[in-house]
C-alpha cells in the first residue's frame, strides 16, 4: 500500500519533467553559454562578452514564463494540468535562509584556507567546484523525482566536468581563467541534456494526443 | 498467539483507486480530470466514480470550469482530505511496521 503511495506521489513530481521540455531548455542555455564563453574569449572584448555575460540571467530569468507557455500549448491539452503545492511560507523563508548561510560559511573556507593569492586558488578550485555542485543538484532531481535520465545527465555532466579540470580546456587552447576551464563542461553538458531532451519530448509526442476533456 | 488488532481503517481512502488519486492530489495544489486520468492509469468512468464518491466524503473538491473554449475539470483535496490521508498512512505504517517479519 505504501509502495502504491509513494510510486504515485514520485510519478506526480516527475511529471514536469516527463515531456523532456525543461531538459531540452536548461541544456540549450548550457550551450549557447558555453559557446558564447569560447568566443568572447577567443574575441577578447566587445559585445560578444556583454552577451555572455547577459545571457545566462536572461535565459533562466524567462525560464518559467516559457515553461509555462510551452506546457499550456503542448503538455496539458495531452496529460493534463497540474499546479504544485508550495511549502509553506516560513518552511521556504528557512531554506533560503539555509542555502544562504551555506554559501557564505563555503565562501569564507575557501578565502581562509586560500592565504595568499586566494583569488588564483578559487579560479583553480571553480572548474571542479562546478561540476559537482552540478552533479549535486542533477542528482537531486534525479533521486525526488525517480527519474533515471536526470541520473545519467548528472553522470555525463560529472564526468566532462572532471575531464574539463584535469586539462579539456588547456588541449583545446582556452583554459586561460575558471570561466574557460568550465567551457567544456557547459558544451558538453548542455548538448547531452538538449539531446536527452529533444529524444524525450519527441517520444513524448509520438505517444500521447490532444485529449478534449470530458469527464 | 498475540496479534495486533486491525487498526481502524478509513475505507473511503483504503480502495486503491481512490489511494491512488488521493496519494496524487496530496503532492499537488490541484489538477484536472486529464491528469488523473493520466496519473491514476483508470479509465473515464471509473475516475468519475471514484472522484464522486470522495466528493461526498468531503475529502475532494470538484471544481467545472473553462481554459478558453476547453471545459476543464479541477480537483484539489481539502483540508478533511489531507487529514483522513495523513492520519491513514501514519495507521498504516504503524501497523504493517509493528508486523512480524516472515
Amino acid at each position: 500500500m505504501n509502495e502504491l503511495v509513494e510510486t504515485t506521489r514520485r510519478r506526480v513530481r516527475g511529471y514536469w519533467i516527463e515531456d523532456g521540455m525543461p531538459d531540452l531548455y536548461i541544456g540549450l542555455g548550457l550551450a549557447i553559454y558555453g559557446a558564447l564563453s569560447w568566443w568572447a574569449i577567443l574575441a577578447g572584448t566587445g559585445w560578444v562578452v556583454w552577451l555572455q555575460s547577459l545571457f545566462l540571467p536572461v535565459w533562466f530569468g524567462l525560464a518559467m514564463i516559457v515553461m509555462r507557455r510551452l506546457k499550456e500549448s503542448v503538455t496539458y491539452p495531452r496529460t493534463g494540468f497540474v499546479s504544485y503545492a508550495r511549502p509553506a511560507r516560513g518552511r521556504r523563508v528557512w531554506q533560503l535562509l539555509l542555502v544562504s548561510a551555506l554559501a557564505v560559511v563555503l565562501a569564507v573556507v575557501i578565502v581562509l584556507t586560500s592565504g595568499p593569492g586566494w583569488t588564483s586558488r578559487v579560479d583553480g578550485l571553480l572548474p571542479w567546484l562546478l561540476p559537482v555542485l552540478f552533479t549535486l543538484g542533477l542528482g537531486a532531481v534525479s533521486w525526488y523525482q525517480g527519474s533515471v535520465r536526470y541520473g545519467l545527465y548528472a553522470a555525463a555532466g560529472l564526468m566532462a566536468g572532471l575531464l574539463a579540470a584535469a586539462g579539456g580546456g588547456a588541449r583545446i587552447g582556452i583554459a586561460q581563467n575558471a570561466i574557460a576551464a568550465c567551457v567544456p563542461f557547459f558544451i558538453v553538458l548542455g548538448a547531452v541534456m538538449a539531446v536527452g531532451g529533444a529524444w524525450t519530448l519527441a517520444s513524448y509526442l509520438r505517444r500521447t494526443s490532444r485529449t478534449e476533456e470530458a469527464a | 498467539m498475540n496479534q495486533r488488532p486491525l487498526p481502524e481503517i478509513d475505507t473511503v481512502v483504503h480502495a486503491p483507486a481512490r489511494l491512488k488519486i488521493i496519494a496524487a492530489l496530496s503532492v499537488l495544489e490541484e489538477a484536472d480530470f486529464l491528469y488523473l486520468l493520466h496519473a491514476t492509469e483508470l479509465t473515464k468512468g471509473n475516475l468519475s466514480t471514484h472522484l464522486a464518491k470522495l466528493e461526498e466524503a468531503g475529502y475532494v473538491e470538484i471544481e467545472k470550469t473553462y481554459r478558453g473554449k476547453r471545459p476543464l475539470t479541477l480537483c484539489r483535496l481539502t483540508p478533511a482530505g489531507r487529514e483522513a490521508f495523513e492520519l491513514y498512512r501514519r495507521r498504516m505504517l504503524d501497523f504493517l511496521g509493528s508486523k512480524p517479519a516472515g
